[in-house]
């Protein structure tokens, strides 16, 4: 029987993983590794809702990985297929709404999940205009009117 | 949502270029982020390690891609009239040489700079358009090379001028640090101008397959000049060099079977032996480039490999295409 981790969200409650799944955060494993996980990991800043899908990707992402080195041997000529498969899972785990995509990012960056920081980073922000970035971010614009049509002209070629 | 700062960076870290370029705009803060010094140079050591990055020169409206932007491949667009011509780079820095100037360009910033090359010597009564407009021939038939030295880190520009009868009258150098040209000891043979070189390792590297076959690299540190051996396989072949994942690979273009075919060897060290990496048949011989009284003029060279495995190769006539995985 395989090693458990508890983990345990910032409202209180206890979620046990095996130690594969919790080794998929470099944060957990450096812990593991100096074995200070007894008596359950406390992540004060991670709520339960986000810790749930945090699991399951990383649950997901392990099964995946010993999936694909169980098949290493009949890999088509592209060696893409499986990753096809991950990858329409990974689209669909983050068709979340902004505030969870958000707390996902930061959990990602907290646990240090590269994969995961990288996915949820790229929702967020990928083919956004400036506007709407304005918008996810709460930021206030503080070019002029005059500046920000200068930089905006200076990298033109990006809005094209 | 509030971010700080440092998680910002993280963030940005994985974005494409159009977004990281494009993103400028949203803030002052962002924009101190995504123009800062550290910021372009940890993108440029994590896509070094991750990432392939193909540099589509061109203006966008002009130029047609047969791939498209994906995780694999990140397109930069070059506009102006320096787009369409030969370039050279090294770690994701290009140097373009123009009439009168030489520019190294590095796209993740933005930042230009401009080096004065002087007057160029008077076009060579020798030079040859038809033959020429297949190959990368710099503004003045100057045969040149830009790469990292890698004891002092400084990126530096080598170029080899011909008199009137192809042999090498000038030899000079340039650290991108200093921005001056200082002459350089002549390599120990004739080179031609025709094709490009890659830098690898602090050496630069370049071919020569008229009438000579030779592989020439230059030490970019110490300025010294050594010949390499070619593998005896591409021996009467028409031979390109590239940097293939910090390796030096050399590309040997024939014709078998009816066939162009082409194959692809690697050093992983200086003075290894070579080992064939890729061979692959490329299109029959009725293609239209074809002219088989002069097989020498074709060529390709591998560009990257990307994650996936894919070989991108560069073509005569500017293509860039996708190439199966390795069969080799």
């Amino acid at each position: 029987m395989s090693k458990k981790i508890i983990f345990e969200s910032s409202e209180g409650e206890s979620f046990e993983v095996d130690e594969a799944v919790a080794l998929e955060c470099q944060t957990i494993k450096n812990m593991i590794e100096d074995d200070c996980t007894d008596g359950g990991i406390p992540l004060a800043n991670v709520n339960s809702a986000t810790l749930t899908k945090v699991i399951d990707y990383c649950k997901k992402h392990v099964e995946a990985a010993a999936a694909a080195e169980a098949n290493a041997g009949d890999k088509d000529i592209y060696g893409a297929n499986k990753d096809i498969e991950l990858k329409t899972w990974d689209e669909e785990f983050v068709k979340v709404d902004q505030p969870l995509l958000f707390d996902l990012m930061l959990a990602a960056n907290f646990l240090i999940i590269p994969g995961l920081l990288d996915l949820t980073c790229k929702t967020m922000m990928r083919g956004k205009t400036v506007l709407q970035i304005r918008e996810i971010f709460h930021i206030k614009k503080d070019y002029t009117d005059a500046e920000e049509a200068e930089v905006r002209k200076e990298n033109a070629w990006a809005f094209e | 949502m509030y971010l700080v700062p440092d998680l910002l960076e993280e963030i940005f870290l994985g974005l494409p270029l159009r977004s990281v370029v494009k993103f400028r705009t949203v803030s002052k803060q962002w924009r101190s982020i995504l123009e800062s010094l550290r910021f372009a140079e940890r993108r440029r050591m994590m896509n070094a390690q991750t990432k392939t990055k193909i540099m589509a020169a061109g203006d966008r409206s002009r130029t047609q891609t047969c791939f498209k932007e994906d995780e694999e491949v990140e397109i930069v667009y070059l506009q102006c009239d320096v787009a369409s011509r030969p370039s050279l780079s090294c770690d994701g820095l290009v140097c373009i040489p123009v009439p009168g100037w030489v520019n190294v360009f590095n796209p993740s910033t933005e930042e230009l700079l401009r080096f004065s090359s002087g007057r160029d010597p008077p076009i060579p009564r020798y030079a040859n358009n038809y033959v020429d407009c297949v190959f990368d021939v710099f503004p003045g038939y100057w045969r040149m090379g830009f790469g990292r030295d890698n004891v002092s880190g400084s990126y530096k520009i080598v170029r080899m001028g011909f008199n009137h009868h192809w042999e090498i009258h000038r030899c000079e150098i340039l650290d991108v640090n200093i921005g001056r040209w200082q002459k350089l000891s002549p390599p120990p043979y004739e080179i031609g101008y025709r094709r490009k070189s890659t830098c690898v390792n602090g050496s630069i590297y370049w071919v020569e397959v008229l009438p000579d076959q030779k592989l020439l690299a230059l030490d970019l540190h110490a300025q010294e000049w050594r010949d390499v051996g070619l593998p005896l396989e591409a021996l009467g072949k028409s031979f390109q060099v590239a940097n293939l994942e910090n390796r030096l690979a050399l590309a040997a273009t024939y014709i078998e079977n009816d066939h162009w075919n082409v194959k692809i060897w690697s050093v992983e060290a200086p003075e290894e032996t070579w080992s064939m990496i890729y061979s692959i048949r490329l299109f029959p011989l009725d293609h239209p480039y074809d002219d088989p009284s002069s097989p020498l003029w074709y060529w390709t060279r591998p560009v990257a490999v990307s994650k996936k495995g894919n070989l991108f190769v560069q073509r005569q006539l500017q293509e860039v295409v996708q190439m199966l995985p390795r069969d080799g």
